[in-house]
């Protein structure tokens, strides 16, 4: 039986679908049988950053209305020889056709089937923020270094700890290094402090994810520090301690990790 | 140019402000029920106007504090031996 893992962040636009699915193909590199789900029922994307968008033929909600059986909703990645799969969300759909317990009672069946189910969380805090948590074993909070970003991540951190998954992960994204180095944009360590979190993963700001975007493909699956980075996390969530990748000059990540460490 | 002040400092301060405003709000229903339990700790040893109490959690402007005000006329003090 796997383990289900929700992917949320309170604000929008910083970076949620992408992490999930990048964090899920490394998962299968490693050989782990990964199940994405998206949730974002109404404004489904991850079957478009999959360039899955024209497989689609049942969705998350076919399953819960009992239309269709989950095998025929699940898309497979055919880059991943059969380790990854989709369920993707509805898209003409309202957020609260789901209730929290049948996404509970779905979430539990997916378990059966993969080794990590990834929930990808809609945006905000409401309806679909709790369908999307309901089922999770585990929780990853992706930020960034922007000032609004790390007080939604705490805010959501806030919920988290009243409800079930009391031990959040901290996924920094979109960090150059050249600006925390300048003292233009908040480290690591910055927020850290402010969100009292384990940190899962930094991962760099780098123009392959855009391009992996435009190409509907999974960036982990190449050569770049991003593709590192996610391939680092998979190791994290398989339960190996992996050392933070260096994104400073002056070994900032090194340094942090030996303090956490 | 000496001496700036660098914009993540400013960032991660303006955070920590924002922050301990965020964390500190309480929803209405649970202001409420930590009246009831302030009132049901006070009535071994007050007599009070219950329905005139009032609790509130405020920032102490000076000192950055966050406040916890409570207030309920009290009609008399109980005799205890």
């Amino acid at each position: 039986m796997g383990e289900a893992i929700v992917v949320t962040s309170g604000k929008g636009g910083v970076g949620k679908t992408t992490a999930t699915l990048n964090i899920g193909a490394a998962l299968a590199l490693k050989g782990a049988h990964v199940l994405l789900v998206d949730t974002d029922i109404g404004l489904r994307n991850l079957d478009v950053v999959m360039g899955l968008e024209d497989k689609i033929v049942y969705d998350l909600v076919d399953v819960v209305e009992g239309k269709c059986r989950l095998r025929q909703a699940l898309v497979e990645d055919p880059r991943f020889y059969g380790r990854l799969h989709l369920l993707p969300a509805a898209q003409t759909r309202d957020k609260d056709v789901v209730s929290e317990a049948q996404m509970r009672a779905l979430v539990e069946e997916l378990k059966q089937g993969a080794d990590f189910v990834l929930i990808d969380c809609p945006a905000g805090i409401e309806q679909g923020f709790r369908n999307a948590v309901a089922g999770a074993d585990r929780a990853i909070v992706v930020t960034m270094p922007e000032v609004s970003a790390v007080r939604d991540a705490d805010r959501v951190i806030g919920i988290l700890r009243g409800s079930d998954l009391p031990d959040p992960l901290l996924l920094i994204n979109r960090v150059r290094a050249q600006m925390v180095r300048r003292g233009d944009m908040m480290s690591t360590a910055d927020m850290l402090e402010v969100l009292g979190c384990e940190l899962l993963g930094v991962i760099p700001d780098e123009e392959t994810v855009i391009r992996a975007g435009n190409l509907g493909e999974p960036v982990a699956r190449g050569a770049s520090r991003v593709a590192a980075a996610y391939r680092n996390i998979a190791s994290r969530l398989l339960g190996e301690e992996v050392p933070f990748q260096e994104l400073g000059r002056e070994g900032f990540f090194r340094r942090l990790w030996l303090k956490l460490g | 140019m000496l001496g700036r002040e660098k914009s993540k400092d400013i960032a991660a301060s303006r955070l920590k402000s924002v922050l301990r405003e965020d964390r500190t709000t309480v929803s209405a229903r649970d202001i409420a029920l930590m009246q009831l339990d302030v009132l049901a700790a006070l009535s071994g040893y007050l007599e009070m106007e219950r329905d005139e109490a009032e609790t509130a959690i405020a920032r102490d402007r000076l000192t950055g504090k966050t406040l916890l005000e409570f207030s309920v006329p009290v009609r008399a003090v109980k005799r205890r031996r």
